[in-house]
């Protein structure tokens, strides 16, 4: 009977020290992710997430390789060049776009098609800075003015990509679900033709408001 | 009553093997002779998760190159199992000398495969440097 109690006591002893080393030599609270990956990503029903914006992106500038609209160029021995017009977030949240745009011209640039232009934009140039500080060398004695941009040098868009996110949300009992459609045009800037359309769609559903998953 | 027993449970197993086997399955009905032509790959395939090709298929792999001398591969797989499996891909280039081509394109990416049905993974080289790729498969355990 002792023997048994001693023997019951020890078990029990090693179960506990078991757990308290496994519970000491746990994974760390935080730890970082892959942000190409899906995996242990937090999913939330009525939001774009980190990864959503890559599923996006990535379905999007595949589709706009491949259909070659900016494989001709307009102007010869001169790569196209694109401006980002007006892209409306029409989502709940509010969201810095470029999240989805600068996956889209990165691989654009990347791929020896066309060039984006940041002195023209919807909303101003992207970096007014650059504009202001070139107008203000020129003519400034300080600097050597055969080094500096002349007027009438910076080259206008002849493609421009516009766009919209809309979002869409149902409800069922404790089931929630929403509709995320990513719209983007390509536009001949010379016609107002658009070249090229695609639209990506996302559709995440659940009884939770997020989760952590795939 | 023991009888009846008896029948009540064999009717029981008999409904519940019936609805095991049944499956929505994904049926597909295409041209006999196509009109369009594949550009075959041939490609080397390194298996890590031997359930993974008990699960998939691989019914074919073709390349293309585009208008704009970029590279197009695509690989269709068809899930042989009663359950719809969540795919994972990922399509990494390299450039003539074989160096990766990191680009933001080049992320896990998923597609939900219905039972029986096929998908077809695609993607488009970065850029006309891009010359050789890899296809990284994993499925949702």
């Amino acid at each position: 009977m002792k023997l048994i109690t001693r023997t019951f006591g020890l078990l029990m002893a090693v179960a506990v020290t078991c757990l308290v080393l496994s519970s000491c030599g746990g994974g760390p609270a935080v730890t970082y992710l892959d942000p190409k990956s899906n995996e242990n990503k937090i999913i939330r029903v009525g939001s774009i997430d980190q990864q959503d914006w890559g599923f996006a992106a990535t379905s999007m500038t595949q589709k706009l390789l491949r259909s070659g609209a900016l494989d001709k160029e307009k102007k010869a021995g001169q790569k196209n060049v694109v401006m980002i017009s007006r892209v409306e977030n029409k989502t709940k949240e509010h969201v810095d776009l470029d999240l989805l745009l600068k996956k889209i011209r990165i691989p654009i640039l990347n791929s020896g098609k066309a060039i984006v232009t940041t002195a023209v934009r919807a909303g101003g140039p992207e970096d007014p800075a650059t504009l202001k500080t070139r107008k203000e060398l020129r003519g400034n004695d300080e600097f050597d003015q055969s080094g500096i941009a002349k007027k009438g040098t910076a080259i206008a868009p002849q493609y421009s990509i516009s766009g919209k996110i809309i979002q869409s949300d149902a409800r069922v009992g404790k089931v929630r679900q929403t509709y995320f459609a990513f719209q983007l045009s390509l536009t001949d800037l010379e016609t107002g033709l658009a070249v090229w359309e695609d639209e990506f769609e996302l559709v995440k559903q659940g009884k939770k408001k997020g989760a952590v998953g795939w | 009553m023991k009888n009846a027993a008896c029948a009540l449970l064999g009717t029981l197993f008999l409904v519940l093997l019936t609805t095991g086997c049944s499956s929505n399955r994904v049926n597909v009905i295409e041209p006999m002779n196509k009109s369009g032509v594949a550009k075959p790959v041939v490609t080397k395939r390194i298996v890590a998760d031997k359930k993974f090709l008990r699960q998939f298929e691989v019914l074919g792999e073709n390349v293309n190159v585009t208008q704009g001398n970029l590279m197009e591969i695509q690989l269709q797989l068809r899930n042989r199992t009663k359950k719809t499996i969540l795919l994972q891909y990922r399509v990494d280039w390299t450039d003539e000398n074989m160096m990766i081509m990191d680009t933001t394109s080049s992320r896990w990416l998923q597609k939900k495969v219905l039972p029986g049905d096929r998908v077809f993974i695609n993607a488009v080289g970065p850029s006309p440097k891009a010359k050789d790729f890899y296809i990284k498969l994993q499925r949702h355990q």
